[in-house]
């Protein structure tokens, strides 16, 4: 799989049924949100307290999931591919503040080619976005896992995710993307 | 300054010399003096530092890149001299050290970045002196972490792994974790978890030279397998 963007389960709904609170903006989710039976289970991306530090340095506001209190811990696998934390992107920021969307996958995109600055050989990153869309409230997801030089244009097939919920669900290469 | 200027010209000159003896059939005695003027060269850097004002980060990171350029040259002469002597695991570390310190070098400072062709040269050599290897990868819930340039809680500071700053590369030290797996793999974050002998057909053998080991193996010739 390079690229593929499917429908998603209702983020909201499962935000609550795992007793967590249920973001507008834009927000990191569990790697196993789908699958954990209850809010203990839950992990986050070992990448996800980098990225965070990186969205607080750029002022892009993070609409936490956890309660006070609450701390879900990191996955950390020692491969050499980079996995970004699972992104959820809000209908509301995406209508009100989409240039906060777009300087968040900058960070992203950025915080990519850095990390894989001086290295040879086989380069892979794997990252998801969800995407809500409003008014029928639905979400689907955006999954990546490829070379990052060939990542398609993350922005844009956000704002089509989100402005055609409608629209007959993609799997097509990069390079078609691009 | 000007101590500064000049320890970054003697650094670029020992690195331009030593280029030639980064060959296998380069003489053995040729190579250990360079590896030793590296080595010289590179304790003087730390003094360097310490001259640096505590706000002057790009110098100290200039510093560093230089440290680590040393020492990725150093690694590959140690690689090229360990495998005139058949010690391929010890190669098999130096490769792995003057490729983690190019890359660290190329992210520290843009000095660095003139490393882009060298770190291509050993990611070759990786492939072509060395047979295809079997890594082991741990996954792991981390639960506790914290930042190795202020001791804060991982995330909560503004220092991101990987990065330099003064001087220093920024490392996430894990305190508490909890191992749930470990796989095989062909492409892993550390190449120096490998494995290291095989059994076939009863015989143990090393993974990187196949030469059998030295040792008793009570096993049947079908219960083969790896250790590390």
């Amino acid at each position: 799989m390079a690229l593929e963007v499917r429908q998603s389960i209702d983020v909201r709904d499962r935000l609550r049924q795992l007793g967590l609170r249920e973001p507008n903006g834009l927000s990191v989710l569990p790697r196993n949100l789908e699958s954990a039976s209850e809010k203990g289970e839950l992990l986050y991306e070992s990448s996800t307290p980098t990225v965070r530090i990186l969205w607080r340095q750029c002022g892009v506001q993070e609409d936490r999931i956890e309660m006070p209190g609450d701390s879900i811990p990191t996955y950390t696998e020692k491969d050499a591919t980079l996995t970004m934390p699972l992104i959820f992107v809000g209908a509301f920021l995406l209508s009100e503040n989409p240039t906060a969307v777009s300087l968040a996958l900058n960070v992203l995109g950025n915080y990519i080619t850095d990390y894989f600055k001086g290295t040879f050989g086989r380069r892979r990153v794997k990252l998801s976005i969800v995407v809500e869309s409003t008014p029928s409230t639905s979400y689907k997801k955006l999954e990546y896992d490829g070379d990052p030089e060939a990542m398609p244009d993350l922005l844009q097939l956000v704002k089509e995710m989100s402005n055609d919920s409608n629209r007959q669900l993609t799997v097509e290469s990069p390079g078609e993307l691009r | 300054m000007t101590q500064i200027a000049s320890l970054r010209s003697k650094v670029l000159e020992s690195l331009d010399r030593g280029k030639k003896l980064c060959y296998f059939v380069r003489d053995a005695a040729p190579q250990r003096e360079q590896r030793n003027e590296l080595r010289l060269i590179k304790d003087e850097v730390p003094k360097a530092k310490e001259l640096v004002l505590t706000n002057n980060e790009d110098i100290a990171n200039e510093l560093l890149a230089l440290e680590l350029m040393l020492e990725a040259q150093a690694q590959e002469l140690e690689m090229w001299l360990a495998l005139k002597d058949s010690r391929a695991a010890d190669a098999w570390e130096n490769l792995i050290s003057a490729q983690d310190a190019a890359r660290s070098a190329v992210r520290a400072h843009r000095l660095g970045e003139m490393l882009e062709r060298s770190q291509e040269r050993l990611h070759v050599m990786e492939k072509i002196l060395f047979p295809p290897q079997l890594f082991f990868s741990i996954g792991a819930i981390v639960r506790e972490s914290t930042c190795s340039i202020c001791d804060s809680p991982y995330g909560e500071c503004d220092h991101i792994k990987g990065r330099a700053y003064a001087g220093k590369i920024c490392s996430r030290i894990i305190s508490k974790a909890e191992v749930r797996e470990v796989s095989i793999v062909d492409d892993p974050a550390n190449k120096r978890c490998r494995v290291l002998e095989i059994t076939e057909g009863g015989i143990a053998r090393d993974y990187l030279t196949w030469a059998p080991i030295q040792k008793s193996v009570d096993q049947d010739p079908g219960n083969d397998g790896a250790g590390a």
